[in-house]
């Protein structure tokens, strides 16, 4: 995980650094705060892929976040294990759910009407898709 | 080498099947078959346009049928056609280049494709409307783009549309990553990637965190149309600025998402035909991550006009772009170099896509300047860079991309002389099309207009484009033919038809349901190359089983 890790790492290096200078540079508000959320959307993801990677050996220094170097454990790593996996069947819900959103949206155009089927139809779909997950 | 062992599940069979697969490569493909279609509708109403301007005077269509055309050419082309073709190519090869039999979330995946095209559906009904399609250009820039300009179903279906397909363009994003970051075969890290892989990483992040911001864009403008609220109005206290930095902190990471997908395919194929390994393959992960880092932080090189953004800012980091993309202009002229190049056809369109992608680049760092911008913004120099750097670029590395990967995505060779004879027609009617926009845009001639007064001198530049336009239309054309041909009646592929290096060239042609009976073993980012090697150290009868 060292290696997904530091890619989110570099961009908010960058990020971090070209938002403040936007705003001294420039003082305008919407493009700061973009930039901004960009660092705090990129923190969030170096904290999830931190959480994920504390089962496994941790970076030992902060130039390893930034290096291009990995080590041989690493390299040999995986999170797929060879036991035999079950692929999922075909499924209708994924479509059904498309259209579920489709009619939806035409309720956001056409008025409150054409929503309320479609958001029949998408709880028929979570539903559906829940229950074949748990099937499975 | 590992065997694999799965269960494969039982199919529906038939059309059906097609409708309820969650298997990737089936969702690719219906990705891909579906971008093609928004590539052909798109074009045709490129055609119309061409037509229309290929001499002075209204001949075909009026103003607002005109407004419509390019509003949903731009529409299609970005979103119908090159998101879903990135998204699609990603879906097929990125589990095989990473030794995965499927993506970490498949049933995601279909929500995500079958959303796509939901979106496409609705966005281009507005056809169908009375008051006919939404006519406010792709940008849709408030407040033309809002109710008292706009008026009709045709641009409230657009912006519920678009929206759509953005939020299924987050769902395969986060899935991509979610693949590559959890399902990489042994041996098989990050380093070890294919640079294809690479970029789609990078694109994978780029779409997580700009797409949001088109959604929020798009949902304030339609609450302004239809609410009442004034987010954009300024007669209600509203900002129409704010519109443009939201859409455009979305719409330049947008132009990246679509050739950053593209550069990893060149960089895949340039090495298989130059008969050598990647030259820099550190520098390609680096530059790709730079251009990324920058692509959020260019938006604003859009409204220099506007004279409410910074410029030296966003001038200095536009031009800044140039260092990554020349790193990897390096990294492929080092990779040819001193290589056996064989120039079958998707070695053609690659050499194509770095002389057109070159213009494109060029013409870019012009427009990264605020007073050259001032003098040719919303001019058709505009337009011709954007072709260059999308048409001459994307579409040339997806042609490279098709001719190489169709033969493992069906199992059947593509006719060379056909392709050869497309790649011709394409470079030829390419460059006859967008070429002479330079000097229309830097003559004056404004975009997004239908007519031009003949005493300005634009007539035999737009009649040239024009030729050209069909030109390339003629070129899709034999593209399409060698495609329904060869699909049918060309010659079996085999495993491995190119000597490729990365790991869809281990698995049959089509791949199996599960993607592999047994993978190499991977030790550096060549493992295909390293075993064929092997193998051939070994001797005819010392060959690894």
């Amino acid at each position: 995980m060292i290696e997904e890790l530091r890619l989110f790492v570099r961009i908010a290096l960058y990020a971090a650094p070209a938002a403040a200078l936007y705003w001294l540079l420039s003082s305008e508000v919407s493009g700061t705060w973009m930039l901004s959320a960009l660092v705090v959307a990129v923190a969030m993801w170096v904290v999830s892929a931190t959480a994920l990677s504390r089962r496994r050996p941790q970076p030992s220094s902060a130039a390893r976040l930034l290096g291009f170097e990995e080590t041989e454990t690493e390299s040999q790593r995986s999170s797929l294990e060879l036991a035999p996996q079950v692929l999922p069947g075909p499924s209708a819900w994924p479509a059904a759910a498309a259209l579920a959103a489709f009619v939806t949206g035409l309720g956001a155009v056409y008025g409150g009407w054409f929503a309320i089927p479609g958001l029949l139809l998408g709880v028929t779909c979570t539903v559906g898709w829940l229950t074949q997950i748990q099937r499975r | 080498m590992v065997t694999l062992e799965h269960s494969v599940p039982r199919t529906a069979g038939g059309l059906l099947e097609w409708f309820t697969s969650v298997d990737h490569k089936k969702i690719g493909i219906l990705y891909l078959s579906s971008a093609l279609v928004f590539f052909v509708l798109s074009g045709i109403l490129a055609l119309v346009m061409r037509s229309e301007l290929a001499q002075p005077g209204l001949q075909l269509v009026d103003r607002q049928t005109y407004a419509q055309l390019f509003t949903m050419h731009g529409t299609g082309m970005m979103f119908f056609f090159g998101t879903p073709m990135v998204i699609g190519l990603a879906n097929y090869f990125v589990p095989l280049h990473i030794g995965a039999p499927d993506v970490a979330f498949p049933r995601l995946n279909a929500f995500a494709f079958w959303l796509t095209l939901a979106g496409a559906v609705m966005a281009f009904a507005g056809f169908l409307t009375a008051t006919g399609a939404a006519a406010f250009g792709w940008t849709a820039y408030a407040p033309l783009s809002g109710d008292a300009y706009s008026p009709g179903t045709g641009a409230d279906l657009w912006i519920i549309g678009v929206a759509l397909s953005g939020v299924a363009g987050v769902l395969a994003a986060v899935n991509l990553l979610a693949t590559i970051f959890g399902m990489r075969a042994p041996g098989m890290s990050m380093l070890r990637m294919s640079i294809f892989n690479w970029n789609i990483v990078v694109t994978s992040i780029l779409i997580a965190f700009s797409f949001p911001a088109l959604t929020v864009a798009l949902a304030l403008l339609w609450a302004d149309r239809n609410l009442g609220s004034s987010f954009f109005e300024p007669a209600g206290g509203g900002d129409p600025v704010l519109y443009q930095h939201l859409f455009w902190f979305f719409g330049h990471p947008e132009v990246y998402i679509l050739i950053l997908p593209f550069f990893g395919i060149v960089t895949e194929i340039i090495p298989v035909f130059s008969r050598k390994p990647v030259f820099g393959y550190k520098g390609f992960v680096f530059a790709t991550l730079l251009i990324g880092a920058y692509s959020f932080s260019v938006w604003a090189h859009h409204m220099f006009t506007t004279g409410a953004v910074d410029g030296p800012f966003f001038s200095a980091t536009s031009m800044l772009i140039a260092v990554p993309t020349g790193i990897k202009f390096f990294n492929w002229i080092g990779t040819m170099w001193g290589g056996k190049i064989h120039f079958q056809t998707p070695m053609l369109f690659c050499a194509g896509f770095l002389f057109m992608f070159l213009m494109g680049g060029i013409t870019g760092v012009f427009l990264a300047s605020p007073p050259l911008d001032y003098f040719v913004h919303d001019t058709y120099y505009v337009v011709a860079h954007l072709h260059y750097v999308l048409f001459g670029g994307s579409v040339f590395a997806m042609f490279a991309g098709l001719y190489y990967w169709i033969p493992k995505m069906s199992g059947r060779m593509l006719s060379e002389g056909l392709g050869k004879l497309h790649f011709v027609l394409l470079l030829v009617g390419m460059n006859a099309a967008f070429f002479p926009m330079h000097q229309l845009g830097i003559d004056g001639m404004q975009r997004r207009i239908p007519d031009y007064p003949a005493s300005f001198g634009y007539a035999q530049e737009n009649l040239v484009s024009t030729a050209g336009a069909f030109l390339i239309a003629l070129a899709v054309l034999v593209f399409f033919i060698n495609l329904f041909v060869s699909l049918r009646r060309g010659p079996l592929a085999g495993d491995d038809p190119w000597g490729g290096y990365t790991l869809e060239w281990a698995t049959t042609s089509p791949p199996p349901h599960h993607n592999f009976h047994r993978l190499p073993p991977i030790r550096s980012a060549r493992p295909v190359f390293d075993e064929r090697r092997e193998n051939a150290q070994a001797g005819p009868e010392g060959g690894s089983p």
